[in-house]
C-alpha cells in the first residue's frame, strides 16, 4: 500500500505541477476548451486524490505519514495526514471541482482562461498544502501559496479599479498576516528547536503520560519543556501565530479585507474564498490550539504557564465569535450588494466556528468541525446561484436583480436551500451545527452565548429575506422575458450542493457517529498517536529499520 | 435529547406553524368580501405616470430600515470607523487586537512562571 502513501503525499505538488504547466500549454494549444477540460480535470484528480486520502485515514490507517525525499521527520519535512485533515481535504477537493465545472461557462465571455485555472489549481495545491502538512515551517509556505493564487484571483477583472483596489488591500493584510506568523515561526524554532507539528506536541505534553519519550529517550526526538522562559517564549508564538491565522479566517477584528475582495472576485472564487480558504485558517487555529498546544486536554499540558495562556485564548476565541456573529448580523442587513451581504455572513459564520473552538469541549469541536463543513457547501452553494444572477443579469445590485428567479427556478431553489441551511432552519445542515453549538453553550454553563447566535441568525434570516424577496416576490426593473436557468455545467454544481446540504441535515446523526466524531478525536484527543506516527518514522531510521 | 430527534421536532413545529400560517392566508383569501377594483393597486403618484418597477421600495429602504434606524450609533461606529474601506483604518483595529493578545497571553504565561 506503500505506493498509496506516495500518491497521498503528492497531491497537492501533483496540483502544484499541473497548475505550472498549464500556461506553457497554452503558449502551444491555442484553444480555450483545451484550457478548460485541464483545470476541470486538475480538480478532478485532487478530488479523486483526496477520497482516497479520506479512504485510507478512515478505513485503513490514521494518521498517514508521507516524509518528503525520505527523510525522516523531524530532519524532513512531512505530511502527516489524519481524520481531522483529510475530512477537510475531501471537503475543499470536493467543493473545488463543482467549482471548476461552474466556472466554465461562468467565464465563457472573459479572457485570461489560462491564468484563471492556472491561479486555481495553484489555490487548490496551497489549500490542501496547509490541511495536511505536518510541518509548520511548510504550512507558511502552503499558507503563501495559497495566498498568493488568491491575491490573483481577486484581481482577475484587471481591469476594474474595485478589483485591483481589494487584491491590493488583501494582499498587503495577508503579507502582513504571514510575516507575523514567520515570526511566531522563530519564536517556536527558537524555543522548541523544531518545526515538526508532533515533535511541538510532544515537547509541549507531559512526559508522565507520554510514557514513549522516556522509551525514545532522546533530546533529538524531544522531550517536555520545564524552562520556563520558554514556555513564556511559547505563549508568545501562539499569540502571534493566532493572530495571523485570524486574519486568514477573517475572524472580528481581522476580517476588513473580506467584504472587499469576496464581492470584487468573479463569483467561483467568491465561492471557493469564502467556503473553503477562509477555513485554512480555521483550520490552522484548531490544529495550533488542540493538536500542537493541547487545549482540550489541559490535563497533560507540562508548563502551567502554557496551560494559563491558552485558557486565555479560549476565552478571546469566545469573544471574538461572539463579536464576528453580531458585527457581521448586523452588517448584513444594511447591504445592498448581494456579494458584499453573503461576504459579511461568512464573518458570521467564522464566528460560529471560533466559538465552537473557544469552548474547547467534545461538543464544541463537534459544532466547529460540522459547522465548518456544512458553511464550507452552503456558502459556496449560495455564491453559485448569486452568480448565476450576477451572470444573466450583469449587476450585483440587490435591487436591479428583482422579479428574475422567477424565470429560473433552479437557480433560485439552490439559493433558498443555501440561505435556509445557513440561517439555521431545520432539516438543513446549518441548524444540526448550530444546534450542537446551544447544546455546547449550555453544557458549558454559557447559555447567554446561545443569544448571541439567536439574534445573529435572526439578522442573517432578514437579510437573505431581503434578497429572496427581491428575486422571486419584486416585479423586475429589467427585461427578463428572455433570461433562463443556466445550462447544465452551472445547473449541476448547484444542484448537487443542494442535495448535499439537505443530505448533510438529514444524515446528521451518522455522519456525526462515523465522520465528525473521528476527526474531533484527532484533532484534540489522540495527540498519542499524531506524536507517535511522525516520530516512529525517526525510530525507525535510528534502529537501521 | 439526541440531535435527530431535536431536528425533528423543530422541523415537524415549522412545518406545522408554515402550514397554519398559510392555510389562515387562504381561507382570509377567499372569504374576503371587499374585491378591491383593479384601479386600487395602480401606483398613485399625484397624477404623474408612474410604473411599478420605477416606484418600487429600494431593499435598502425595506423593514430593516428600523432596525438601521434604532441602531444609528451602532451603525455610525460600525460604518464610519470600522468599515470605512481604508487601510490605516483597518490596521489600528488589527494591531490593538495583536497588542492586546500578546501582552493578555506574555503576562498571563510570564504570572505562571512565576
Amino acid at each position: 500500500m506503500s505506493y498509496i502513501i506516495h500518491l497521498i503525499g503528492l497531491t497537492p505538488a501533483l496540483l502544484v505541477i499541473l497548475a505550472f504547466a498549464l500556461p506553457l500549454i497554452s503558449l502551444i494549444v491555442k484553444n480555450r476548451r483545451v484550457w478548460e477540460v485541464y483545470g476541470v480535470t486538475g480538480s478532478l484528480i485532487g478530488l479523486l486524490l483526496a477520497s482516497l486520502t479520506f479512504y485510507y485515514t478512515y478505513f485503513v490507517q490514521s494518521p498517514i505519514v508521507y516524509k518528503f525525499g525520505a527523510w525522516p521527520p523531524p530532519i524532513g519535512i512531512v505530511y502527516e495526514i489524519d481524520r481531522f485533515n483529510s475530512l477537510l481535504g475531501l471537503v475543499v477537493a470536493g467543493v473545488m471541482f463543482f467549482v471548476a465545472l461552474y466556472s466554465v461557462e461562468y467565464l465563457e465571455r472573459e479572457h485570461g482562461v489560462e491564468w484563471y485555472f492556472t491561479l486555481f489549481l495553484g489555490m487548490e495545491a496551497g489549500m490542501l498544502g496547509v490541511l495536511y502538512t505536518g510541518d509548520v515551517f511548510n504550512l507558511f509556505v502552503m499558507l503563501e501559496v495559497t495566498s498568493v493564487t488568491a491575491y490573483g484571483l481577486v484581481a482577475f477583472y484587471r481591469s476594474r479599479k474595485e478589483s485591483i483596489e481589494a487584491a491590493l488591500k488583501y494582499a498587503i493584510i495577508g503579507s502582513t498576516a504571514t510575516t507575523v506568523y514567520f515570526i511566531a515561526l522563530a519564536l517556536i524554532y527558537g524555543s522548541y528547536g523544531t518545526l515538526n507539528m508532533a515533535q511541538i506536541s510532544l515537547k509541549t505534553a507531559s512526559p508522565i503520560d507520554y510514557f514513549f519519550t522516556i522509551l525514545y529517550g532522546n533530546r533529538l526526538v524531544g522531550e517536555a519543556i520545564y524552562y520556563p522562559g520558554l514556555a513564556v517564549a511559547g505563549a508568545a508564538a501562539i499569540a502571534l501565530a493566532i493572530w495571523a491565522f485570524s486574519v486568514k479566517a477573517a475572524l472580528f477584528p481581522n476580517h476588513f479585507w473580506l467584504p472587499d475582495a469576496h464581492p470584487a472576485a468573479p463569483s467561483p472564487v467568491s465561492a471557493v474564498l469564502s467556503g473553503l480558504l477562509v477555513k485554512v485558517g480555521v483550520y490552522a487555529i484548531a490544529r495550533f490550539t488542540f493538536t500542537l498546544f493541547h487545549a482540550a486536554t489541559p490535563d497533560i499540558i507540562v508548563s502551567n504557564a502554557i496551560k494559563d495562556a491558552l485558557q486565555a485564548l479560549l476565552v478571546i476565541l469566545l469573544v471574538l465569535g461572539a463579536a464576528s456573529a453580531l458585527v457581521a448580523g448586523f452588517m448584513m442587513i444594511v447591504q445592498t450588494d448581494i456579494k458584499r451581504l453573503i461576504a459579511y455572513s461568512t464573518i458570521m459564520h467564522i464566528g460560529y466556528i471560533a466559538m465552537g473552538l473557544g469552548l474547547a469541549s467534545y461538543i464544541g469541536l463537534q459544532a466547529a468541525i460540522y459547522h465548518a463543513i456544512n458553511h464550507a457547501v452552503a456558502k459556496a452553494l449560495l455564491f453559485l446561484a448569486a452568480g448565476v444572477f450576477i451572470h444573466v443579469v450583469g449587476t450585483r445590485s440587490i435591487d436591479e436583480i428583482s422579479g428574475v428567479g422567477r424565470v429560473m427556478p433552479v437557480t433560485t431553489l439552490s439559493f433558498v436551500i443555501a440561505a435556509l441551511s445557513l440561517a439555521g432552519i431545520p432539516p438543513f445542515n446549518g441548524f444540526v451545527s448550530k444546534a450542537l453549538l446551544y447544546i455546547g453553550f449550555i453544557d458549558a454553563g454559557l447559555a447567554p452565548l446561545t443569544i448571541i447566535v439567536v439574534l445573529s441568525s435572526a439578522l442573517a434570516f432578514m437579510a437573505y429575506a431581503k434578497i429572496i424577496y427581491g428575486v422571486w416576490l419584486k416585479a423586475p426593473v429589467k427585461d427578463i422575458s428572455r433570461l433562463r436557468d443556466p445550462s447544465w455545467l452551472m445547473k449541476a454544481p448547484l444542484m448537487v450542493l443542494s442535495i448535499t446540504c439537505i443530505l448533510l441535515g438529514i444524515l446528521s446523526p451518522y455522519i456525526l457517529d462515523h465522520v465528525v466524531n473521528p476527526a474531533v478525536t484527532d484533532l484534540a484527543y489522540n495527540a498519542r498517536n499524531y506524536i507517535v506516527a511522525a516520530l516512529n518514522e525517526l525510530q525507525q531510521i535510528l534502529l537501521g529499520g | 435529547m439526541h440531535i435527530y430527534v431535536i431536528m425533528l421536532q423543530t422541523t415537524l413545529a415549522m412545518i406545522i406553524i408554515a402550514l397554519l400560517l398559510y392555510s389562515t392566508y387562504l381561507y382570509v383569501r377567499k372569504h374576503r368580501k371587499v374585491i378591491p377594483a383593479p384601479e386600487k393597486f395602480k401606483p398613485y403618484a399625484c397624477g404623474e405616470d408612474a410604473s411599478v418597477e420605477t416606484i418600487s421600495v429600494s431593499s435598502r429602504n425595506l423593514y430593516w430600515a428600523v432596525i438601521s434606524s434604532v441602531f444609528k450609533k451602532l451603525y455610525r461606529s460600525l460604518r464610519e470607523k470600522l468599515h470605512t474601506g481604508i487601510l490605516n483604518d483597518w490596521f489600528i483595529s488589527m494591531v490593538l487586537y495583536l497588542t492586546i493578545l500578546f501582552i493578555v497571553l506574555v503576562i498571563i504565561a510570564l504570572l505562571g512562571v512565576i
